[in-house]
This record gives structure tokens, C-alpha cells and sequence, in this order.
């Protein structure tokens, strides 16, 4: 269900755009799926309208093309008009252009805004807001084994911890230190290309069935109106449905073999790490017994290894040291984003706790995850976890140690970066570290 | 689910190549239900870019190549000048190929140019839906070219209670097309050269491919593992796609008041959809129409000049209307292929006799489809498919049905004429139209 709470009509005075009306969506409308229509026509002051964009908190979700002189502002007031933009009363019927789209709701919030700007002669001119609520999509019954989402960035020691959790007889985790496989992401990318209605009418009228991929539409031409009932049902609603209870098992299916293999019958979660996006909270919404939980490092020392794994010749990164900082923080502040909207039912592990005091941060975590978190059996996940192939974890490292590893960036960044870094990143550091035990040493150094 | 590779050969290899497989073996059991690793080292007197692989004229997918040892100076006396040594380790789904298949290993050099260096032969299971699924509908495959009475035979068949569709123009809503094409995709192991790579995936918001961590290494890694993903994890993708297409189809048996329904029908090319849609329903059954594809040549260039879309069709491609014959020609010479490998399971319709002999073809392809076909069914199919639409007159490019046939007579030249004579020549043939 899809709520259409607001459609704030922005002023068009000065602009290209001499006037604006929304059939869709209406005001008020509750309907069905997880996707919303978005139709009207625009009629320009100058130049023509070239496009029509959605975008939400600024990143685009559907560009879609117009069609000159299809609709005037007198048929959309004849049908439905829901907004009209300056004075168009009193005006003969004016050409205008007619846009019709259709945009998935799903990996954005369940309250959200979006915005519709018109391309307008090289201008871009926002339209209206429009703000919408819509249902969560769970799926029920869940499969047996439930994500375990570790969100965090590269160098935080993600690999470690995935190595750590996978010890344990409750949690899966496939080879991270030396395939590290994504298959949460990879279902839930699926999942939100297949249920866009741009995937979903690619279904109804292929475009090119060859080569290596199954969407294949940059998803920015023409979505074509449902009017029939019966397929609008399939198209909005069973099908997102159907598409999301599938993809979610083809996670949790291969993660299931994985158990078999480690011989873990009693597995209830799968850890992977992901980036900050779309995907963890999309997992979260869908499987009930999903658990979050954010790796965060001090962003100095994440600094200060990325540095020493370019070094050793196994990535790319600027060798601009201000540049460096901020591209970091770009990431951290995301990250620090993320964390903020989901910190009441999500745990926070800071990399130090885990390699410094492993015992209780292991602890805490089972507990979190409501798993075995006996002093034994964190004592066993330790233990083996250290055994495992030494090697492949060497290879990963850029410290001579643990504790080397923690602060680390006071011996590796010369003095000359530290104001600017310490100014950068404090807004991190003071939210990760600022009630921790490392507030002194974090903050200390900041100078605050 | 058993397959099998039943012939590896590298003989014949060109002056300056050398190829050693690793994998697979003839005979090898370690192949999975749907892929086979790929695994070899490769030396070569020139640089190398990749390796093709290739079914028939089909290009199946790339391959890289990872320089491992070039000649130097202290290399052994016999090491040739320039020799450089490659390996390359990869999944190849076979899911894209037919159950008993032939993989030709192609080498391309950084030159460009190419080269046959071997080929691989095996068989692969049949892909079913899983025991517990049965299908509410079966596919009827309406399997042609454009331009040659698709259009006109959906409308005919759109009419019969059997048989379902979004029976409105153009008639070509095609999930179930797509959803198998979806399969193919995603039975495929990775391809981080051509498909979804394994980081930064989510970046192409458009894009969905092939899963990247069903890797060559998995495979050696976690062999099990490796059989679930290219076994039953295929057969569970084949599922989804089944009820993901038939949903579709009960919401249009609701919509086009078919409640009787037992076929959904699809206008189909002549590629790899049809065959594994045989594969997966038993019940299927496959219409092949065929026109003259004189006569074809000559609806798409009138149908192309009266939407004023002179480059429709793949004309655009081509400098001449002669070399859009020969452009034509590869399509053309698929549907024979197709229709020769599966003529005992399939119908045939000519355009010209479902044109001057409505009732008669109807009868028989009803009677082949396996639904009412009496006299009273045919004659009211006619009838209510005849009514008058004016979007099926603009779909027209004759005064008439009976004029679109022989047109070319009258609408090619001579030289277009001469290429069709060379190009088309094994279709005319297979199904009885004059050459000349």
C-alpha cells in the first residue's frame, strides 16, 4: 500500500516552466503495491521540455521521456487535475507535454519525498514534492537462516570480524578472507532491479533478449499505463512480492549449503558485510530476524592502513593527502548517516573492542544476536579462529599486530595532516568514540 | 541430473598456438548438471586477448587470459622467441546450449585476428521443473520472423477460449520470453568480463547479470557447493521463472475472461528460448509460420517507408537494400535450422495457405494444438478475428491479404531480386516456394 501524503507544488515564477499539473499521484490515494504512478504535463515558457526527472534526496531514480503536444492542460483538467501551477485559469488551452512513469518505492524509506524536476532548455526546474508512505514488504514465513549484516566500509577489519562470527556454531560466514562472497547483495540488487516496474514492463515487452544480462533498459523510456485491474494487481503488488520472497531464499539457500558443508545444523544467521546502501536496510524490511550490525573503525587508522594497502600494490587511491581525507569522510559521513537512522535496533562494534578486548565484544555480540554467548563458546570461537589459516590473514593485514594496528595513524600520517584530518572526521569520532574507553585517545588527539 | 563431456579435441592447432586442457577430460564425472570448468594453459607467438567460445555461429561468451611466463633470454633452448604462456580458469553454463552440445574454443589474438584451437563436445540433463510443480498452462510457441503473419495468426488464435494472451495489438507481450531469457542469465556462472562483475554491482542500476561468486574458484574449492549452484539451484531458478510467467497469465485469464484456458501464446524468434522451453514443459507445443521471405523482404521495406522508420528491422545496418538481404539471410537460415531440429514436434503454417485457406490451416493447427477445432469453432475464430481494427490496418502494407502474396514480383529489383536467389535459396527449398 502506497500512501500519497503531500503534493507540494513548487513555484515556477521566472522559471522555464510556465505551468505544471499532476494527474497522478492524488492526494490522499492509498493504493495498492510498492511502486506509485506519476503522470501529468508541463507546458514550457521558453524552449522545449526535454525530460522529466524523479529523484530522491538528490540521486536519480527515473529520467522519462515526454511526449510533445500529447496533453493539454484543459484534458488534464477535464480528467483530473490535482495541481495546477501558475495562472493557468483564464488561459486557452495551452500544448503541453505529457509524462507518464511509474517508480519503485522499495529500497528507499517507507516515508519518503520525491522530487520531479522538468528539463526544460537546459534548465532544470522542480515541479513539486511529493511525499509518500508506504507499506513494509516482510516476508513471511522467513527462511530458516537470516542475514547478518554487517555494514561497514573497506579496512575496518570486516574481514576478521567475518571470520570471528563465522566461528561461531550459530553463524555462517563463506571464506572471507579469500572469496568474500556478496550473494545478500547480489538478491537484494535483483530484487530491486525485477521489481521496478521499468524491470516489470521490460517483462511484458522485451526490448532485447540476448547477451549476458536480463534488464538490459537503462530504464529511461516510457512506462506505459496499466489500466487493466487484474494486471495492475500482478504488476504493483503479487509480483514485488513474489520477487522478493525468492530472491531472499536464493541468499539464505546458498548460505544453507554453506551450513551443510560446516556441518552447523543449528545456524541461524549469514554474515556478510555490506556497504552503505540501499541493500542492508532492504534485508532488514524483509526478513524479521535480519540483525544489523555497524563495524566502525577510527577513521584515522582506516586511513592509515588503506595508505599501506595501496603501498603494497593491491588497490588504487589518491596519493593526495588532503584529497585522501576528505574522499574518506565522503564514505564515513554516509556511513555515520546510516548508523544515525538505524542505531536503536542495530549494534555498534568498534574494530578496537574487537581486536583489543575480543571476550566482551564477542560477548555483547551473541547476546545482541541472541545466540550461545557462553564464556566457552566464545573462548571456542576465539581459539578458532585464530587457527584458521594463518596465512590468508596475514596477507589481508597491513600491521604487525592487532594492537599496532589500533592508532596506528599517529606513526603512519605525518603532523602536517592531523588538524585538518582531526577536524574532517570529528563528527565520526565523537559519535563512535565519544562515550567510549578510546574518548581519551580518539578525542584526546583531536584536541577536543 | 547427469552430464557428461563426451570429446575434447585441439588438433588442427594453427602454426604458433599450443593448447593444453586441464579441464574438462572426456568421460570426466566432475562436470556439473549445468556448467563444466574450463581450465587450461595456452601458449602463443603473438599476444593474446581471450578466448571465444562459441555454438555453431553463436558466440556463447569470452574468456580471459592470464599472461603467465613470457620468453626470456635464459629460457630453455627450446622455448621459441616471443612464445608467451597464458592460463585461463572458467564456468561455462550450458544451459544456453542444447542438451547434447559441441563448444568450439576460438583464440583471439590482440591483433584481432582469430583462430579455431579446439572444441569441446557433451551432453548436458534435460532441465525440468521441479516434481511438485505443475504447470496450470502449457506454452504455445508462435516461433517466426517479423513481417510474415504473426500479427494476423495471434489475432486468429487470440480468439480461441483455450488459448490465452494479451490479445490486443500488436499481440506481443512476452513474459514468458523474458523470464527465460532471465533463466538463461542467471544459471550462467560468473562472467566478470561480459556480466555482473563481483564488486560494484550495485552501481548498475540497470544492469542484473549472472551471478559473480559462482566461480571457477568455488568450484575447485567447494566442489558441493559448486553442484548446487549449477544443479538444483538451476532447477529452483527454472521454477521461479515458471511461476513468475504463469502468474502473469492467470492475471490474464482473469482480464480476458479465459477461464478455460490451457495454452499461453507467445510469438517466439528462432534463438535459444524455444528449445528450453521444450525442455521445461512437456506439454508445449511450437507453431512455425513461414512466408516467402521475398515476400517478407518486400512487407518490411513498405512497413519501414509508411512509419517513416526507414532503419527498422536492422535495415539501419546496412548500406543496400542487397545487403539487407544478406543481413536478412542469417535470420532466415535460423529458422530453417530450428525448424529442421524440430519438425516432429512441431506444426507448420504457411502464411500464403493460412491467407487462401483459413478454415483449412485453422482446423489443422487447432487439431495439432490438441484444442477445439471443430467446424463451428474455426468458422466463429474467422469471424470474430475479421471484424474490423483499424490498428490491424495500419499493420498492413497490401490493398489485401491475397495481394501480400507475390508481392516481391512487383516491388523488387532485379539485384535485390539476384540476392535473394543466392541468400535464400535452402529456404525456398525446405518449404516448397519456386526459386526464380
Amino acid at each position: 500500500m502506497v500512501e500519497t501524503l503531500s503534493v507540494n507544488l513548487r513555484p515556477l515564477e521566472g522559471s522555464a516552466v510556465r505551468s505544471a499539473a499532476f494527474t497522478a499521484p492524488e492526494p490522499g490515494a492509498q493504493l495498492p503495491g510498492y511502486s506509485v504512478a506519476i503522470e501529468g504535463t508541463v507546458t514550457a515558457s521558453r524552449g522545449a521540455v526535454e525530460h522529466i526527472e524523479i529523484l530522491h534526496e538528490g540521486v536519480l531514480l527515473r529520467r522519462t521521456p515526454v511526449e510533445e503536444g500529447r496533453g493539454d492542460h484543459a484534458g488534464t483538467l477535464g480528467r483530473r487535475t490535482l495541481g495546477l501551477v501558475n495562472q493557468l485559469r483564464g488561459t486557452p488551452a495551452l500544448p503541453a507535454a505529457e509524462f507518464r512513469t511509474r517508480v519503485n518505492l522499495l529500497g528507499l524509506p517507507l516515508e519518503s519525498s520525491l522530487q520531479v524536476v522538468a528539463s526544460v532548455d537546459g534548465e532544470r526546474v522542480e515541479l513539486a514534492e511529493l511525499v509518500l508512505r508506504r507499506s513494509s514488504l516482510r516476508v513471511s514465513p522467513t527462511p530458516s537462516l537470516h542475514p547478518l549484516v554487517v555494514t561497514t566500509l573497506g579496512r575496518t577489519g570486516s574481514v576478521w570480524f567475518s571470520r570471528l562470527v563465522g566461528e561461531h556454531p550459530a553463524i555462517v560466514s563463506y571464506r572471507p578472507f579469500e572469496t568474500e562472497p556478496r550473494m545478500g547483495s547480489y538478491w537484494a540488487h535483483a530484487l530491486k532491479g525485477l521489481s521496478d516496474p521499468a524491470g516489470i514492463m521490460q517483462a511484458l515487452a522485451p526490448q532485447d533478449l540476448s547477451g549476458n544480462w536480463w534488464l538490459g533498459s537503462e530504464g529511461t523510456g516510457t512506462i506505459p499505463p496499466v489500466r487493466d485491474p487484474e494486471i495492475l494487481e500482478w504488476l504493483v503488488e503479487s509480483n514485488p512480492e513474489r520477487i522478493a520472497r525468492f530472491c531472499l531464499e536464493s541468499a539464505a539457500d546458498f548460505y544453507d549449503r554453506v551450513a551443510g558443508m560446516q556441518q552447523k545444523a543449528d545456524a541461524v544467521y549469514y554474515a556478510e558485510k555490506y556497504i552503505p546502501s540501499f541493500v542492508p536496510s532492504m534485508l532488514l524490511e524483509l526478513d524479521a530476524g535480519a540483525k544489523e550490525v555497524f563495524l566502525v573503525r577510527d577513521p584515522r587508522d582506516m586511513l592509515a592502513s588503506m595508505v599501506s594497502w595501496v603501498a603494497a600494490g593491491r588497490g588504487g587511491f589518491s596519493q593526495d593527502s588532503e584529497q585522501s581525507v576528505e574522499w574518506l569522510a565522503s564514505q564515513t559521513r554516509i556511513l555515520l548517516r546510516y548508523w544515525q537512522n538505524r542505531s536503536a535496533r542495530s549494534l555498534l562494534v568498534r574494530y578496537e573492542d574487537v581486536v583489543l578486548e575480543p571476550v566482551p565484544t564477542l560477548t555483547g555480540l551473541f547476546e545482541f544476536l541472541a545466540v550461545d554467548s557462553t564464556a566457552e563458546t566464545v573462548t571456542t570461537v576465539l581459539e578458532r579462529a585464530l587457527e584458521t589459516n594463518p596465512d590468508h590473514q596475514r596477507n589481508h593485514q597491513t600491521s604487525t599486530s592487532p594492537e599496532q594496528s589500533v592508532g596506528r595513524w599517529k606513526r603512519d600520517i605525518g603532523p602536517d595532516l592531523w588538524d585538518h584530518m582531526n577536524e574532517t572526521l570529528a563528527p565520526e569520532l565523537e559519535a563512535w568514540y565519544g562515550e567510549s574507553r578510546f574518548h581519551e585517545v580518539t578525542m584526546g588527539a583531536t584536541g577536543g | 541430473m547427469e552430464a557428461t563431456i563426451t570429446h575434447v579435441g585441439v588438433d588442427g592447432l594453427p602454426e604458433g598456438i599450443s593448447l593444453g586442457l586441464s579441464s574438462p577430460r572426456p568421460r570426466s564425472r566432475g562436470v556439473l548438471p549445468f556448467a563444466f570448468l574450463l581450465e587450461g594453459l595456452l601458449t602463443a607467438d603473438s599476444e593474446v586477448d581471450r578466448l571465444e567460445l562459441f555454438a555453431g555461429q553463436r558466440k556463447l561468451r569470452e574468456v580471459s587470459v592470464k599472461l603467465v611466463a613470457e620468453h626470456r633470454e635464459d629460457s630453455a633452448p627450446e622455448t621459441r622467441e616471443g612464445l608467451a604462456l597464458y592460463s585461463f580458469s572458467t564456468l561455462v553454463g550450458t544451459v544456453r546450449l542444447p542438451t547434447s552440445f559441441t563448444v568450439t574454443l576460438r583464440v583471439v589474438r590482440a591483433s584481432g585476428e582469430r583462430l579455431d584451437v579446439g572444441s569441446i563436445a557433451g551432453t548436458r540433463p534435460a532441465l525440468a521443473l521441479p516434481p511438485e510443480t505443475t504447470p496450470r498452462l502449457s506454452p504455445l510457441m508462435v516461433t517466426s520472423l517479423g513481417r510474415t503473419g504473426t500479427t494476423w495468426l495471434m489475432r486468429l488464435l487470440g480468439e480461441h477460449p483455450e488459448l490465452v494472451m494479451d490479445a490486443r495489438y500488436p499481440y506481443e507481450n512476452q513474459p514468458q520470453r523474458y523470464w527465460t531469457h532471465w533463466l538463461q542469465v542467471m544459471a550462467e556462472p560468473a562472467n566478470h568480463r561480459e556480466s555482473s562483475p563481483p564488486t560494484g554491482f550495485y552501481a548498475q542500476r540497470w544492469l542484473v547479470g549472472a551471478n559473480p561468486f559462482f566461480t571457477a574458484r568455488l568450484a575447485k574449492d567447494d566442489p558441493a557447493l559448486a553442484h548446487e549452484l549449477g544443479g538444483e539451484h538451476v532447477v529452483r531458478l527454472a521454477a521461479f521463472a515458471h511461476q513468475a510467467t504463469e502468474s502473469y497469465y492467470l492475471a490474464c485469464m482473469a482480464r480476458f475472461d479465459r477461464p478455460h484456458a490451457r495454452f499461453s501464446v507467445e510469438k517466439h524468434l528462432p534463438d535459444m528460448v524455444p528449445p528450453l522451453l521444450w525442455e521445461l514443459y512437456p506439454g508445449a507445443k511450437e507453431v512455425f509460420l513461414v512466408r516467402d521471405p521475398r515476400d517478407m523482404l518486400a512487407s518490411m521495406l513498405a512497413f519501414n517507408e509508411k512509419r517513416g522508420k526507414p532503419g527498422d528491422f536492422g535495415r539501419d545496418g546496412v548500406e543496400t537494400d542487397a545487403d539487407f538481404v544478406s543481413h536478412l539471410a542469417r535470420s532466415v537460415s535460423g529458422l530453417v535450422e530450428n525448424w529442421q531440429a524440430r519438425r516432429e514436434q512441431a506444426h507448420l503454417v504457411r502464411y500464403e495457405d493460412l491467407v487462401t485457406s483459413p478454415d483449412a490451416v485453422l482446423r489443422d493447427t487447432f487439431d495439432y494444438i490438441g484444442v477445439d477445432s471443430s467446424a463451428d469453432r474455426v468458422q466463429r475464430t474467422l469471424r470474430q478475428a475479421s471484424a474490423p481494427d483499424s490498428a490491424l490496418a495500419f499493420h498492413m502494407t497490401s490493398r489485401d491479404q491475397s495481394a501480400s502474396i507475390g508481392r516481391w514480383e512487383r516491388d523488387l529489383p532485379e539485384d535485390v531480386l539476384a540476392r535473394c536467389s543466392e541468400e535464400f535459396g535452402p529456404f525456398l527449398e525446405e518449404f516448397g516456394y519456386a526459386n526464380g
